[in-house]
């Protein structure tokens, strides 16, 4: 099995590969400036009627400077975007969106993640994940790849309860183009019958 | 169209990106003026798995997306579920594979409950699943979702040893237009092709039409086993999402055409004949529709109708099947979590009565119903426990229940412990109340001069039970931030009145005088015991480069000892078995994925245990093609994955190539 062997150490080599930042956070950072053109918050949650939608990225940052660039001279709602970086919830506080990243290997949600949402909820504040099973715990959004073909595409799903309870108002138009909408946690995705 | 060229030119640049494998920030690529569509229309290259969300579920549950089959070029059900853990596939020849989880892997395995979209598959006739017809895995399977160990208490009675849940895409997810084609050594010649549209605000089809023709396996002198065959399938499917409602509605027809290898038995010299071609037709439609009642319930009602006529040996069928199915769901504060429902199902079967096997009567109706009602309470903000029992009523032995209860522990966020203990009944079927199977006719003059003919049969009985099983379960799972995974799960399975034979003594009058009878009867009498493990793990150290590996282990002892029947099952599960997969995205468009398996022997089969290797090697071409080379089953020329005496033959599954070109648009 000499082609085996061959092939084993193709994968050893690239094992030693440069990895490259991954292009699938250009097209996050478009949904997050579209989000910000279908989702209402109330007008308490802004301290003038011209002040900024701010766009935080709280703990890791997998964008580099795709967010910032995204966003540079956009506006929405007739406001204009400011993107910032906070390290802890509080901080996060007097932000409109907030996205928390896993690693792009798929890492489960953490301790310090569920922390972040329990601390969150209830201020108006849109919460994007990178994991669904955060939809139950608080967040609103969560992005989701499908894949198909070695190729993948980004959707995301939506959780309408903690909307609500954040004072959080998302168009209809932004959730027909949800993967799915969850209305409450559900028993399970698929159903016996 | 201007939007249009903005669209093609960014997922060009996003392409070309992924494909230099180092991307400065210079490089980004910024999308101005996005829209919901186009975001979503965008792909960027990748090899990382879809979420598991099953990772909170107290069962030994395993999902094989069709994104992993294909990347591996895995090409039929049966192949896929080799990578399931706790799963034993044995090809016997080209259209017929042993399926089974947990042990109990027999030419006719009725333990496994198979749905696909919630469909269940499983014939009324002997409660096993006819493989050839929903072997296929066309281009628009999602995942196959696995559970191994008895879920009677969700799924109904067959729900013994697991079950396979196939579950195709939305039509939402297959938009545009696919054409996929492709040519073989085993895989003659298969092709597909699949549009996808949208009807009206929320709602979308497809339609697809696949064919697929398969070579035939070899036999022991290297000649062809003469079981080639092809399957042609048309369908379509429609799905409805609105803010209430949940609607999909599926209807497909096929129509398959089988050589028919070896012989089978006749009442004249020389008591053997070949058999006639096998053909199997049908069709289905199903339809579901799921509505929200208020913020925290749903009810779901769904119906399906399915028409089979098939001949395959040893059986000559038509039947009728509906289904009707209502569900209701409700979260009550966050505590229960609740979910009740009813099933009926009508089966007309008609069989056409032949010397190798008839049924008496030949034509019957079935009614069944059932009632589930499962309740997961969280007992604790880690602790959730769920209840769960069906009743299920059958005109064989009237009302079965099959309770269930299971724990899970979630120790952190990224560690579950869980254990269950559930009761599992397999209902006798038409086949074992009523069958008059003969297996081969011995010549005149076998038994002693001037003794006519002998013929060797099996028979049903009126009066048998349902088979039973008490399942105790245990497992845990835990992820960790470097994207590892690994799920442990041990059983003990204690089997109780199965269904073994007993001889008759030497029926000299019934037949008499043309033939003497050697029978068999069904009867309750044995039982067994499996103890078990089942082991999977993945593994990404690199964006790019993924690694999933599963062991399992079963030992049954099928008792008692003496009978032959019990000897047989017990060694025709493979105790051992290991698989590894590889994928790999080496970027410029290469994909290799590398599936490697290995089986133990089937000491009362005579089958040696064995390695098998596949590996497809993807291109994509631009304009949407993609170029794919497979090798499949490389390791050696050729070996055998099961042997059984109801078909006299000994066919061998060879090394096979085939070449796939895809184009989507």
């Amino acid at each position: 099995m000499r082609w085996l062997r061959s092939l084993m150490f193709l994968f050893a080599a690239l094992l030693a590969a440069p990895v490259h930042a991954e292009p699938e956070y250009s097209i996050k950072a478009g949904y997050i400036l579209l989000f910000t053109r279908y989702v209402e918050w109330p007008s308490s949650a802004f301290a003038t009627p011209t002040a900024p939608i701010v766009i935080c990225v709280l703990g890791a940052d997998p964008f580099g400077t795709v967010l910032d660039e995204t966003m540079a001279g956009q506006e929405s709602q007739q406001r204009p975007l400011s993107v910032r970086r906070v390290s802890d919830a509080e901080d996060a506080e007097n932000c409109h969106v907030v996205f928390i990243a896993t690693s792009p290997n798929g890492q489960p949600m953490s301790e310090r993640t569920t922390q972040w949402l329990q601390l969150l909820a209830h201020h108006p504040v849109l919460i994007i994940t990178e994991h669904l099973a955060a939809l139950d715990r608080g967040a609103m959004l969560s992005f989701v790849s499908e894949f198909e073909g070695g190729q993948a595409r980004i959707r995301f799903e939506a959780s309408l309860p903690p909307m609500h309870r954040a004072g959080l108002t998302a168009s209809s138009q932004m959730l027909i183009a949800a993967r799915k909408v969850h209305r409450r946690r559900l028993p399970g995705d698929e159903e016996p019958q | 169209m201007n939007a249009r060229t903005t669209t093609v030119g960014v997922a060009i640049a996003i392409h070309s990106i992924a494909a230099s494998g180092s991307a400065q920030a210079a490089d980004n690529v910024i999308i101005r003026n996005p829209t919901f569509e186009q975001l979503a229309s965008l792909t960027v290259t990748s090899v990382t798995g879809t979420a598991r969300p099953q990772f909170t579920s107290a069962a030994a549950t395993s999902v094989l997306t069709a994104e992993e089959m294909n990347y591996i070029g895995v090409r039929n059900i049966p192949d896929a579920l080799r990578y399931a853990p706790g799963m034993q596939v044995s090809q016997f020849n080209a259209p017929r594979w042993s399926i089974s989880s947990r042990g109990f892997n027999t030419i006719t395995v009725d333990k496994l409950l198979v749905l696909v979209d919630g469909r269940s598959v499983y014939t009324p006739l002997w409660s096993g699943t006819y493989w050839e017809q929903h072997a296929w895995l066309d281009q628009d399977l999602d995942r196959i979702e696995v559970i191994n160990g008895p879920a009677g208490s969700v799924w109904g009675a067959n729900a013994m040893n697991g079950v396979v849940n196939i579950l195709s895409r939305s039509a939402r997810d297959t938009q545009g237009m696919t054409l996929w084609a492709g040519t073989g050594t085993e895989e003659k010649a298969f092709g597909s092709f699949r549009y996808g549209g949208t009807a009206g605000q929320n709602a979308w089809y497809r339609a697809y039409v696949d064919y697929a023709q398969h070579d035939d396996t070899e036999l022991g002198d290297g000649s062809p086993t003469g079981d080639a065959w092809d399957m042609t399938r048309i369908g379509f499917r429609y799905d409805r999402d609105d803010e209430l409602n949940r609607i999909f509605v599926k209807a497909e027809a096929q129509s398959g055409h089988f050589d028919e290898p070896g012989f089978i038995p006749s009442p004249t010299p020389p008591y053997r004949t070949r058999p006639p071609d096998g053909f199997n037709r049908g069709g289905f439609i199903q339809a579901s529709w799921a509505r929200n009642l208020a913020e925290s319930s749903e009810l779901a009602v769904g119906a399906w109708y399915e028409r089979l006529e098939r001949r395959l040996q040893p059986t000559d069928e038509q039947s009728d099947t509906v289904d009707i199915g209502v569900r209701y769901s409700r979260q009550a504060a966050r505590i229960h979590s609740i979910m009740a429902g009813a099933l009926y199902r009508y089966i007309q079967h008609d069989t056409t009565s032949t010397f190798q096997l008839t049924f008496t009567p030949p034509d019957r109706t079935l009614h069944q119903w059932s009632v589930y009602l499962q309740d997961e309470v969280q007992l604790a903000r880690q602790v959730g426990l769920t209840l769960g029992v069906r009743a299920e009523d059958n005109p064989f032995t009237g009302t079965e229940w099959q309770p269930d209860v299971r724990l899970g522990w979630s120790l952190t966020d990224s560690q579950l412990l869980w254990a269950a203990v559930g009761r599992a009944v397999r209902t006798p079927t038409f086949a074992d109340e009523s069958r008059t199977f003969v297996n081969q006719v011995l010549p005149p003059g076998t038994l002693g001069p001037g003794t006519p003919p002998v013929i060797r049969e099996v028979l049903g009985a009126r009066d048998l039970l349902s088979e039973t099983l008490i399942a105790y379960q245990a497992g845990w799972r835990g992820r960790w931030s470097n994207g590892a995974m690994l799920s442990a799960s041990a059983f003990y399975n204690d089997y109780d009145r199965l269904i073994l034979y007993v001889p008759l003594p030497l029926d000299t009058v019934t037949r008499a005088p043309d033939f003497w009878t050697l029978s068999l009867l069904p009867v309750n009498n044995g039982t067994a015991h499996a103890h078990g493990a089942e082991l999977s793990g993945a593994w990404q150290s690199r964006p790019r480069w993924r690694l999933l590996g599963e062991l399992s282990y079963v030992d049954l002892q099928v008792l008692p000892s003496e009978s032959l029947l019990a000897k047989n099952i017990t060694g025709s599960s493979a105790q051992l078995q290991a698989s590894l997969r590889s994928y790999l995205d080496l970027g410029k468009d290469w994909q290799i994925g590398v599936g490697l398996r290995y089986v133990d022997q089937l000491p009362a089969l005579n089958v040696r245990g064995y390695v098998a290797a596949d590996v497809r090697v993807a291109k994509a071409l631009g304009g949407g093609v993609q170029l794919a080379l497979v090798g499949q089953n490389l390791w050696d020329d050729r070996h055998a994955e099961f042997r059984t005496a109801s078909f006299p033959i000994d066919p061998y599954i060879e090394r096979s190539v085939y070449l796939a070109l895809t184009w989507r648009r």
